[in-house]
């Protein structure tokens, strides 16, 4: 065809940097066979999907597609493409086949000159690689544009060219310097609308399309071509109004309609129509990455990619708008939460209104943005108002179309449980920034309110069917299984008899785990309902805690049995642990000493497991509360267990406590609760002979404290002010002189430094 | 849902994203969606002499190609996390026999959900102090119902 040699011509020259290079580059064959695939290759639509990185190309694009219908209108207003439309038209095709032609037309507008039909190639490449400009958007491979990124030489882009042209012959499959053949592949499938989201688009938009007629001859009055189109379209971007979101610095171009297509298009094409083919313009900075869409999103929609180095002279017009565009494209994704980037010269928008945050975390987006605003964005000017055609591709109603969608498949009956980590977590810091304002009296902070869910669920489907009277269920699929044909229900019970002793422990751990998961539901949700139904929670509370309690099968046993003991073997698990510790706040009180004395009289044990894990620690919080809370008997009872000397040997736990952090800890824990007490003026109502117990366990603390080496004494996670005092009771100068020395190994530490 | 959840905590935080080609990058996290895709702002790659061509990115829209995400420990509750991981275990196994034939099950177990599974078979050895680790590396499993 002379078309196609004139194509290649044309084609070459407007891919490359050096377009006279790529001028010979033209191959006919490749160009008749991509020609016709653009036009007839309906079918290859499906292969977009995979395309992953090309050159990328000129922006334009499958934009033009949506333009398609009215095509004829935009068409008539660029008076320069009419005879090339016309001559390339073929009637009684497809809006796909309408593609290339506005491409053609685009693209005449942007070179300026070329014959006619040189350009249906041109546009038809540029088609091709702003479909996979869109895929690579979609897909954003790293190692592609990796690939892309290096190759900047014009050869490479020829040879990828033809590749991509001659990906579907099958021939010429000359190394790809990208190196993946799925980006050979995906070329020529033509990205269109129609093929992708039809039910979408064809339903929702065919009526906006009307509106393109009056604002291409809108466009078409407009301008003033001046050689920033860039303003003129962000004038017209704003004057449209498409600030839909209050909180928008900066037009937010993926609010445009499609209306703004044949705009755009047809800004872009006056510039650079006068301007001659005569040189390219240089590389400038790869465009931001235009909206970025979802997965199912149409693949229609072809965004440029921001990594192909090579110059698209007909895309440096918009470039200055892209900077705006690309970095606020994600800003509409429906389940996806928006923050502005810290430090971004573009503010991101805040959340759609479609987004659902946490007033918490809607506070700390808001204060990073206004973070960001303040810092400098010089570096970046250069290239942030460059126009990005791509941007605004989709209408407002299509937008919130795909959002619904998504959030559909996210809306929850329970989205405490559902989110729980989300909204625990906010919640959590919440109180915690509400706690510290009080004690600081610092900021502001309105008092939140939680954002209700979105989307009633509409329809609630029984995921089991059961016909009476017949054999098994039918076989109904649902999200989570979706291939259930039969009954098949788990039975877990098999790990009790698993003779693994850790095993057991685990599981039993977890069991009670879950079961004190319940206990804090309860009580979080008792704390949010009226006093009048807390007793009924507080008992089915008490009764939960009860049961756990049984579960823990705490009793007492010697120390030869001690590795046989259930309760001391789930506290030698990090987690049984951590279990035990956030159990004792709700527990009775005889229940929670009963395990105090069980600690402490199994207290060498446990140290001795623990020497790896060194979780201990973390009952220290609850345990030390408890002793705050215990008479002077119950003290002088554990204090014995402290003091009674191990069997088989004389020594005794107190000098294995001063090698660990915990146990130290709790030693001075428990000594400090006993001078507070004594020092007080409470009646301590003790039994015969406390008094004495506790004198010989003051000495004899002091006599340990004084022979261990202080190198070899830890330093406990707290140390009682109150100590020095209650030793000063019993001894003399000297020995607490030692023993300040000794104990003063460091500032005291405050309780921040235990672990939670 | 739990990742989602998760990582929806961290959108506005600095995280590194290593990705399945060995490239690094670190980033703000923009947003996150309910396959765990990833749009990072602001990007930097932590060796850019390796890819240069990545001088010139700043935001980045990351899907399925994630290997680990890095994050900062402060930022992480893990206590949280694991009862996040107990309760969807918990809720998953007793959704998997039809509730019309039981009462609801407590958590038998919940032998086929990993979460649970790997709960009753850790000693959070790894997840246990992430303040003294410092960033602490989260494999993500493979999407977020796996």
């Amino acid at each position: 065809m002379a078309e196609s040699n004139e194509l290649a011509i044309l084609e070459d020259y407007l891919l490359a940097e050096d377009a006279p290079l790529l001028e010979e580059m033209a191959e006919e064959d490749e160009e008749i066979d991509l020609y016709n695939e653009m036009t007839f290759g309906l079918d290859r639509d499906s292969m977009e999907e995979e395309v992953p990185k090309a050159p990328a190309p000129p922006d334009k694009g499958p934009e033009l597609s949506l333009v398609g219908k009215n095509e004829a209108a935009v068409v008539a207003a660029v008076a320069v493409e009419e005879d090339e439309y016309k001559a390339t038209e073929q009637p009684g095709l497809g809006v796909e086949e309408e593609q290339p032609m506005l491409e053609e037309v685009e693209e005449a507008g942007e070179e300026g000159e070329a014959e006619p039909g040189a350009r249906h190639d041109d546009f038809a490449d540029m088609e091709e690689e702003i479909g996979i400009d869109e895929h690579e958007e979609e897909e954003e491979e790293e190692e592609e544009e990796e690939e892309e990124e290096e190759e900047q030489e014009q050869e490479e882009e020829e040879e990828e060219e033809e590749e991509e042209e001659q990906q579907h012959d099958g021939d010429n499959e000359e190394q790809n310097d990208l190196g993946d053949p799925a980006v050979m592949r995906a070329v020529h499938s033509k990205p269109t609308l129609e093929s992708l989201d039809s039910a979408v688009l064809d339903s929702r938009i065919g009526s906006t399309w009307g509106e393109f007629e009056g604002e291409d001859l809108m466009a078409a009055d407009s301008c003033a071509w001046t050689s920033s189109p860039s303003s003129i379209l962000s004038h017209h971007i704003l004057e449209r109004g498409y600030l839909g979101s209050p909180g928008l610095k900066r037009p937010d171009f993926r609010m445009m309609s499609p209306k703004s297509f044949p705009q755009r298009f047809m800004r872009q094409q006056s510039p650079m129509m006068p301007r001659s083919m005569g040189s390219p313009r240089p590389y400038t900075p790869p465009r931001r990455a235009s909206p970025l869409f979802t997965p199912n999103q149409s693949s229609g929609y072809v965004s440029p990619t921001p990594f192909r180095p090579m110059s698209r002279n007909i895309s440096t017009p918009m470039q200055p708008l892209a900077m705006h565009f690309g970095p606020m494209s994600p800003s509409l994704e429906p389940p996806l939460f928006f923050s502005p980037p810290a430090g971004c010269q573009l503010k991101f928008s805040v959340p759609s209104h479609m987004t659902q945050l946490h007033p918490q975390h809607q506070r700390i987006l808001n204060q990073r943005q206004q973070r960001g605003q303040a810092q400098s964005i010089s570096p970046k000017k250069a290239w942030s108002l460059k126009a990005d055609p791509y941007s605004g591709l989709m209408t407002r109603k299509e937008k919130d179309w795909v959002i619904k969608v998504q959030m559909m498949q996210l809306q929850s009956e329970n989205p405490h449980l559902d989110d729980y980590y989300y909204q625990a977590y906010y919640h959590r810091l919440e109180r915690k920034q509400a706690e510290e304002e009080l004690l600081g009296g610092r900021n502001k902070q309105e008092p939140p309110k939680l954002v209700t869910p979105y989307i009633q669920k509409m329809e609630i489907y029984d995921s089991v069917v059961r016909i009476a009277g017949s054999l098994g269920q039918v076989a109904v699929s649902t999200c989570y299984s979706p291939r259930r044909a039969i009954d098949a229900v788990h039975h877990a019970l098999q790990e009790e008899a698993a003779g693994n002793q850790r095993l057991r422990a685990l599981h039993r751990i977890e069991k009670m785990f879950l079961q004190l998961l319940e206990v804090e539901e309860t009580q979080r949700k008792m704390s949010l309902l009226p006093e009048e139904q807390h007793p009924r929670f507080h008992e089915k509370k008490s009764h939960e805690v009860g049961r756990i309690y049984q579960a823990l099968k705490i009793r007492a046993c010697d120390s030869e049995e001690e590795a046989e003991d259930e309760f001391l073997q789930v506290l030698c698990v990090r987690k049984g642990k951590k279990l035990t510790a956030r159990l004792l706040p709700h527990l009775a009180r005889e229940q929670a000493e009963k395990i105090l004395v069980t600690v402490t009289r199994h207290l060498p044990f446990l140290m001795r497991k623990d020497v790896l894990d060194e979780s201990l620690p973390v009952l220290y919080g609850p345990l030390s509360e408890m002793v705050g809370r215990m008479t002077f008997s119950e003290l002088i009872e554990v204090l014995q267990e402290l003091t009674r000397p191990l069997a088989g040997s004389t020594e005794l736990p107190l000098t294995m406590t001063f090698k660990n952090q915990f146990g130290i800890s709790l030693l001075y824990a428990l000594l400090s609760h006993g001078e507070r007490l004594l020092s007080s003026d409470m009646p301590l109502e003790p039994h015969s002979g406390d008094f004495e117990k506790w004198t010989d366990t003051v000495f004899l603390v002091a006599r340990e404290l004084s022979q261990v080496p202080k190198t070899a004494l830890v330093e406990p996670l707290f140390l009682p002010s109150n100590l020095l005092s209650l030793f000063c009771r019993y001894l003399d100068k000297q020995t607490i002189h030692r023993l300040e020395a000794k104990m003063e190994c460091s500032p005291l530490p405050s309780e921040a430094a235990m672990p939670c | 849902m739990l990742f989602y959840s998760f990582f929806k905590s961290l959108v506005g935080k600095d995280v590194v994203v290593e990705l399945k080609n060995d490239l690094s990058i670190c980033g703000t996290l923009h947003s996150v969606d309910q396959y765990l895709n990833i749009k990072l702002t602001d990007i930097s790659v932590t060796d850019p002499e390796k890819y240069p061509h990545m001088l010139s990115v700043k935001n980045c829209f990351i899907r399925l190609v994630v290997r680990y995400v890095q994050l900062p420990a402060d930022e992480v509750d893990t206590q949280l996390l694991q009862d996040a991981a107990r309760k969807e275990a918990c809720s998953r196994s007793s959704d998997f026999p039809p509730p019309a034939q039981h009462a609801p099950p407590r958590c038998r177990g919940a032998g086929w959900t990993s979460p649970a599974r790997q709960l009753l078979l850790l000693d959070h050895g790894a997840t246990g102090a992430p303040g003294c680790l410092g960033p602490w590396l989260l494999p993500l499993l493979a999407g977020s119902r796996s």
